[in-house]
């Protein structure tokens, strides 16, 4: 599903990722850990299309398509979705606004008010989130948690077939986490050709959203791949020590 | 809603009970929701008094005139006036006067505009009574080419005590414009609360992006952000909400 080929990226003219290569394949779960500031956002903000991160050289693929070209609203339509760590505040833009021109945009035509209040109602009860959040600002004055639920009531909205989750965990309280985890992967058990890709720090989302792969990012690259077992060693001994053993040998 | 009309800069007659006009002069007498609209109008001067004790929403709609604007609100004690307030001219040139005349008189004033003209707005409050309260909120887009200048003055007479002055403008920028707020609150009294904060601004990047990443195009991104700003601000009737949506619509993007 998702190709990436020696990307390099640059950030105000510093190296950020460095022949980074991943490959995720339809309906798999993939993990990025990694210390912080090694490139784990900018990897989620370069597949999106951020245009703040220069790409130098690299590919990525979706489908077989070169995202590079196309613009983030086009790289969204194609069914790629970005659950940001701080979603933004958007003072003025109302939550029900947004959600339905999005709703309208992905699906190529306008989403009826009749269908979109129940689509609206029916995730908004399962992310047991208050319905009064639709009809406030996008995200202004919004928790931590009620900012992520509003992300993946998105998700449930918007049907993305490729989900990067970007600390989703950050900010969540364990009940919120356990909420929004459980969401995800219940969306994902429903359309079983969505692939997942979560930039964390914290193993607690895996009791909950299931890897196939966890990879250890470092130096703009990835250096160690595993399983879930690589994420829980991490959590005990730290990057060091877990990279360190690669190295040694 | 009771709605008062002035076309080519004469007021309409009309029998709505609360509300008297003498010449140029328009007094509240009823607590209630009114609109007030000009059409085809270049030249206005108009004198509102608010009566004591009286609660009045005023709606203002002006679309695609070249205006020149000179009103003065008078306010008694213990009366408070909010305005609501929707500008799309071809040019706007505003000097409105409020006058806060009694103890615990107070304005709300929200404006919005959008615009690809040459806007002039001045906006003189004058605290003349203890405990009075006025808030000024202005959102305008300029779009590119046009020009947008705010002057709002806040004055509080010397031993007038415990007022409360609040002041914020944004101007968001679609293009190149040339735009200034110049915010000023005129008191020499410890006793007075004075907030301001005054914006001028391209949309966000980091907007843009969140918009853009859930499918929306840059156009339409744009368009919700305008909307958003223009329409939080103020309280439409309903028989005007589409109305707005459409100019808004029309003129929205970049």
């Amino acid at each position: 599903m998702l190709t990436i080929e020696n990307l390099c990226v640059k950030v105000d003219n510093k190296q950020i990722l460095n022949n980074f290569n991943l490959t995720i394949n339809k309906g798999e779960t993939h993990v990025i850990m990694g210390p912080n500031g090694v490139g784990k956002s900018t990897l989620s903000r370069v597949i999106m299309g951020d245009n703040n991160y220069e790409v130098t050289s690299g590919n990525i693929l979706f489908e077989g398509d070169n995202l590079l070209p196309l613009s983030v609203d086009e790289r969204a339509k194609k069914g790629i979705f970005l659950a940001m760590q701080n979603p933004m505040e958007i003072d003025g833009v109302s939550n029900q606004d947004f959600l339905r021109s999005a709703m309208s945009s992905v699906n190529g035509k306008q989403v009826g008010l009749y269908d979109f209040i129940l689509q609206c109602e029916k995730g908004a009860s399962e992310l047991s989130m208050n319905k009064e959040l639709i009809h406030r600002s996008l995200n202004t004055g919004f928790s931590g948690g009620e900012k992520k639920k509003n992300e993946v009531l998105q998700i449930k909205l918007l049907k993305p077939r490729f989900i990067i989750l970007d600390e989703l965990d950050s900010g969540l309280d364990v009940d919120s986490l356990k909420i929004c985890a459980e969401n995800i992967w219940k969306y994902k058990e429903e359309n079983e050709n969505t692939s997942i890709l979560i930039i964390t720090h914290h193993p607690k989302i895996f009791d909950y959203i299931k890897p196939d792969f966890v990879h250890v990012l470092e130096g703009g690259k990835i250096v160690k791949t595993g399983d879930y077992s690589l994420a829980l060693n991490i959590e005990k001994y730290g990057y060091n020590v877990v990279t360190k053993e690669d190295k040694d040998e | 809603m009771n709605k008062i009309s002035i076309v080519k800069n004469n007021i309409i007659p009309f029998d709505i009970e609360g509300v008297s006009v003498n010449g140029n002069d328009i007094s509240f007498t009823e607590n209630g929701n009114y609109i007030l609209e000009y059409i085809e109008c270049n030249n206005i001067e108009l004198n509102i008094k608010i009566d004591m004790n009286k609660c009045i929403n005023l709606f203002e709609f002006s679309y695609d005139n070249d205006i020149n604007v000179d009103n003065k609100y008078n306010i008694d004690k213990n009366a408070s006036l909010i305005i609501n307030k929707f500008y799309c001219n071809k040019d706007s040139n505003e000097n409105i006067d409020i006058y806060l005349n009694g103890e615990k008189a107070s304005i709300k004033y929200n404006f919005s505009s959008i615009t690809s003209a040459k806007d002039r707005y001045k906006i003189n409050i004058y605290h003349n009574g203890n405990n009075t309260t006025s808030d000024v909120f202005n959102k305008t887009v300029a779009k590119d080419g046009s020009s947008n200048y705010f002057d709002i003055n806040g004055y509080v007479e010397n031993g007038v005590l415990d007022t409360y002055i609040n002041q914020h403008t944004k101007i968001i920028t679609l293009g190149e414009s040339d735009n200034r707020i110049n915010p000023n609150m005129y008191t020499h009294d410890n006793s007075t609360t004075a907030i301001h904060s005054s914006v001028i601004g391209n949309v966000s990047e980091d907007e843009l992006f969140y918009l853009m990443s859930r499918g929306i195009s840059y156009d339409d991104s744009i368009k919700l952000i305008v909307k958003g700003n223009v329409l939080s601000n103020i309280n439409i009737p309903n028989e005007y909400w589409q109305k707005i949506n459409d100019i808004i619509d029309n003129l929205g993007g970049e």
